[in-house]
């Protein structure tokens, strides 16, 4: 428990936000008490909404002299908790920072203020030749903050790159209260390459308040296509056959026939229910280059046996293919209630037997696991369904979910290709990386914020089991909501 | 202390061999340390750790440490695992670019940036050296997807993985990448690489004025012409080296580069001859890669190479402002630009270089132009006398992040076994590892 007492500092929180960007009431902090990933419940203490980086320093500075834990948030749509004050405290929702300062075509650049919703973004481009390229299926929601924080990815990553390829610049509540800019508005580095270190820093290294991020030119033509196979090697085949020929798809989407027949029960959208696994692809370029490519992808698709071929032929039956795909985990409420879900990235060519081990972990504990992943970056994202009622089948997923992050281990694969760590992951990271690798990413965290008030118990491993997972898996939230990924 | 006197016979015998040390040509009482695995950097580093020395994996660096210690890793070249068909290579880094493009060539693969051949890929981590292809394609960081980092506490760390999406932990590959190995010497990398395009296409053109060759790259690049490399240079950086010797009498040559299918070049190749004719002068010649992306040779002295990192979009503007601030004819240099990255260098020959005092007052009112405007200049390459304006310019101006970089720099290494002259530590006047205390 902390020792301070946060009701002593409201009225310097006050006189910071204003009293009415301050939440206190159990009712308020309720919705800040999870995010995305519903497996642990922690309420802050205290919730601010601050509308200036300067805000958000005076909060900092507060918090440091009194020594309260704080954590960042943005829409809370993280899958890995990382927007959870696990330590209570104060939370900082930089939802009011959601200005778009400034779209520089001529530089291919736009600032933005971390609130900022990722589609605005895209909206605010519409006239544009320009996109922001990162597109995480929460894009509706999420915001630029997240993205940046977990290093977001999204379907279009695999020629565009993550969030990381996309930031230049940061402006940062350092967690001793100072403010700063860190990179240029060019990417070449200068000096140690503190960007790159900040993306995907989960908030513990310091608040994320401005963000220069790089938009790309539009593509002139683009072309989608469902391909279905009968077998899973078929369809695994024609993803490496892809990769390994140099064709840079602009998405190379997976899904296996349960979540098939999912998106089609919520969305009718028709997509082939018969085979065992379906590819969403997406090519783009300029009006030479697609239909080269197209020939390209139809030869890998035919000499990995397709047993179907479609093409989204205008940009409504592309956009509602799309909207199928980023919103297949919600359509996975029909048959469960809640989900347990990985995040993990394996080798390209090592998609087949690993789909297959999770097909095989699923029988064995009579689990209901969806696939719709990521294929070309090979970042899987097994679904697992489960009643949070139930607790023999709450069991089976948590012994089924970590069979499977070993599988994937096994295979040469990682923990986190897009989540994020959080406190989700955390516990698992000796699994990758010794004491000594650890320590090194500690050191950074000592030296960035040596009293550790910046979102805590994050990333690293703290905690002797799994115990306060199981523990709050009980927790009746489980039962609501869904996810993007 | 020096480093040699302490290392024994034993140390040497676990070391396995005398190999491992050799004397530096040409330096008094310099020595070579050539390891052959992670695990005899790891050892060196400690000895040097415990012994008070320090070691420079740069040549140039170890000549202006008091002592002179050349870590070569030209020895560790080990491939460790190589899956083509998912585009990723583990390699130690002391492998050159040369033998390394030429292992991915059997598959029809490439590293999409290019550098000169007998580079090592330490080098190109070390320094996160821009390519000529750095505009469309970015950085060597864009390709780490994992590092193995011998430290000078004698540990062996990695961080990342194998696989192309990665944010498990924090993105220590990032931080590494461009650290010029002041935070560990970087031994062994997972690299994403990429399909060789069908085609590769190259042009030199010949042309008079700067606004003039800009805007031929600004429309090539809105028709969306798949331009890999685009790079201007001014003749004068070559001068008297018998590079782009031509019959024209023009300031500038654009040297252009497009890859891609094999069809769509061709398809493009009779639009691109009539536009590129009236510019058309040169024949390529592969030494040009080498010198456009090399500002010194090594053993010979140091030229002065000063970077200019701006917004790419406004590479017109500042190429006119720096020719204001150094006229061409008149300070006997050159301007190279890498306009789709924003990137610009003014070389002098180690010949031509002027007093430092003269380029500093120039550059510090640049600089504080440029930094206001989103950009950022560093001393890409500099002779001994320059030292102090590296210091001043090769690290951010901010004092927050000068004092998070000599943190982390202290973290990573306490006994400041590591030294870059590149990326100097920030410390008092007088401690500096340098050979000018």
């Amino acid at each position: 428990m902390s020792e301070y007492d946060i009701r002593r500092l409201l009225p310097r929180l006050h006189a910071i936000v204003g009293k009415r960007y301050v939440l206190t009431r159990p009712e308020e902090l309720a919705v800040y008490e999870c995010d995305g990933c519903l497996l642990v419940k922690s309420p802050p203490e205290a919730v601010v909404l601050p509308r200036t980086t300067d805000e958000v320093a005076a909060i900092v500075r507060l918090c440091i002299e009194q020594g309260i834990p704080y954590t960042a948030r943005g829409s809370g749509t993280g899958l890995s908790g990382g927007a959870l004050p696990l330590e209570g405290g104060v939370l900082i929702s930089l939802n009011r920072m959601d200005t778009i300062l400034e779209i520089d075509t001529q530089n291919e650049i736009a600032t933005v203020e971390v609130g900022v919703i990722n589609g605005w973004l895209n909206q605010a481009l519409q006239d544009t030749a320009y996109f922001y390229a990162p597109d995480p299926s929460s894009q509706s929601a999420c915001t630029l903050g997240g993205n940046i924080a977990e290093n977001a990815g999204g379907i279009h990553c695999i020629k565009y790159g993550v969030t990381t390829d996309h930031v230049l610049a940061l402006e940062v509540v350092l967690p001793d209260g100072t403010v700063t800019w860190l990179g240029s508005r060019n990417r070449r580095s200068h000096g140690l390459n503190l960007v790159g270190l900040m993306v995907g820093s989960e908030g513990t290294l310091g608040i994320v308040t401005r963000a220069v991020v790089r938009i790309v030119p539009k593509p002139a033509e683009i072309r989608a296509y469902l391909a279905a196979f009968e077998t899973v090697e078929d369809a695994g085949s024609t993803v490496s056959a892809i990769i390994a020929s140099g064709l840079v798809p602009a998405a190379l989407e997976f899904m296996d026939t349960f979540t098939v027949k999912a998106v089609n029960a919520a969305y009718n959208v028709g997509f082939p229910e018969t085979s065992e696994a379906v590819l969403l692809i997406e090519i783009d370029g300029d009006g030479v280059e697609v239909p080269l490519a197209e020939k390209v992808l139809m030869g890998f698709l035919e000499s990995n046996r397709a047993c179907q071929i479609r093409s989204a032929e205008t940009a409504e039956e592309r956009q509602q293919l799309w909207a199928a795909r980023k919103g297949a985990v919600a359509a996975y409420g029909r048959y469960l209630p809640a989900f347990y879900l990985h995040d993990t990235v394996i080798p390209r060519s090592e998609l087949t037997a690993v789909l297959r081990q999770i097909q095989a972990i699923a029988r064995k504990y009579d689990i209901t696991v969806g696939n719709v992943f990521h294929a070309g970056d090979g970042n899987l994202h097994p679904n697992i369904l489960f009643d949070p009622a139930d607790p023999d089948m709450v069991e089976r997923i948590l012994k089924g979910g970590a069979e499977i992050l070993k599988a994937c281990l096994d295979a040469g694969g990682t923990l986190s290709g897009e989540h994020g760590i959080g406190i989700e992951k955390s516990e698992y990271m000796p699994l990758i990386f010794s004491e000594a690798d650890l320590a090194r990413m500690m050191a950074i965290k000592e030296v960035f914020d040596p009293r550790k008030l910046a979102n805590p118990l994050k990333i690293f491993p703290v905690r002797k089991g799994c115990g306060e997972t199981k523990m709050a898996v009980d927790h009746p939230l489980l039962a609501s909501g869904g996810a993007w990924i | 202390m020096d480093l040699k006197a302490v290392i024994s016979e034993t140390d040497l015998a676990a070391l396995q061999g005398p190999e491992v040390l050799q004397p530096m040509p040409g330096v008094d009482g310099g020595f070579i340390l050539t390891p052959e695995t992670p695990d005899q950097v790891a050892q060196l580093l400690h000895l040097a750790q415990t012994h008070g020395s320090c070691l420079a994996l740069d040549p140039d660096d170890a000549r202006r440490l008091p002592k002179p210690v050349w870590l070569n890793l030209s020895r560790m070249r080990a491939v460790r695992k190589y899956r083509p068909a998912d585009l990723t290579l583990t390699v130690e880094t002391g492998i050159s670019m040369g033998t390394l493009n030429e292992l991915l060539m059997q598959d029809s693969l490439w590293f999409p940036l290019s550098y000169p051949d007998e580079m090592l890929l330490s080098d190109v981590l070390a320094e996160d050296t821009p390519a000529l292809e750095t505009g469309r394609c970015g950085y060597p960081r864009d390709y780490v997807l994992g590092l193995e980092i011998a430290a000078p506490d004698g540990q062996i760390t990695k961080c990342g993985g194998e696989v192309v999406k990665n944010v498990t932990g924090y993105d220590l590959n990032k931080l590494y990448t461009g650290s010029h190995h002041t935070l560990g010497v970087i031994t062994a990398a997972t690299l994403k690489v990429n399909a060789r395009p069908e085609r590769r296409q190259q042009w030199i053109l010949d042309v008079d004025h700067l606004p003039e060759a800009l805007d031929l790259i600004r429309q090539l690049r809105d028709e969306g012409y798949p331009l890999v490399r685009c790079e201007l240079v001014h003749r004068n950086r070559f001068r008297g080296r018998g590079m782009f010797a031509s019959t024209s009498e023009t300031a500038w040559v654009l040297l252009i580069e497009m890859a891609g299918y094999d069809p769509h070049l061709r398809q493009m190749a009779p639009q691109l001859k009539k536009r590129f004719a009236p510019y058309e002068k040169e024949k390529i010649r592969p030494q040009h890669d080498r010198q456009l992306l090399r500002f010194g040779e090594p053993g010979k002295p140091l030229p002065l190479a000063i970077e200019f990192a701006v917004p790419h979009g406004q590479v017109a503007h500042w190429a006119e402002r720096l020719l204001q601030y150094f006229p061409v004819v008149e300070h006997r240099h050159g301007l190279q630009i890498r306009p789709l990255a924003g990137l610009l260098w003014l070389v002098w020959q180690p010949t031509d270089v002027p007093h430092p005092d003269i380029v500093d007052s120039a550059i510090s009112r640049f600089s504080s132009e440029l930094v206001q405007a989103g950009g950022h200049v560093q001393l890409a390459e500099f002779p001994p006398a320059y030292v102090k304006l590296a210091q001043r310019l090769n690290l951010p101006a901010d004092p927050h992040l000068r004092r998070l970089t000599e943190a982390i720099r202290k973290r990573y290494d306490p006994a400041g076994v590591l030294f870059s002259r590149k990326l100097p530590m920030i410390l008092p006047e007088g401690e500096h590892h340098d050979a000018a205390k």
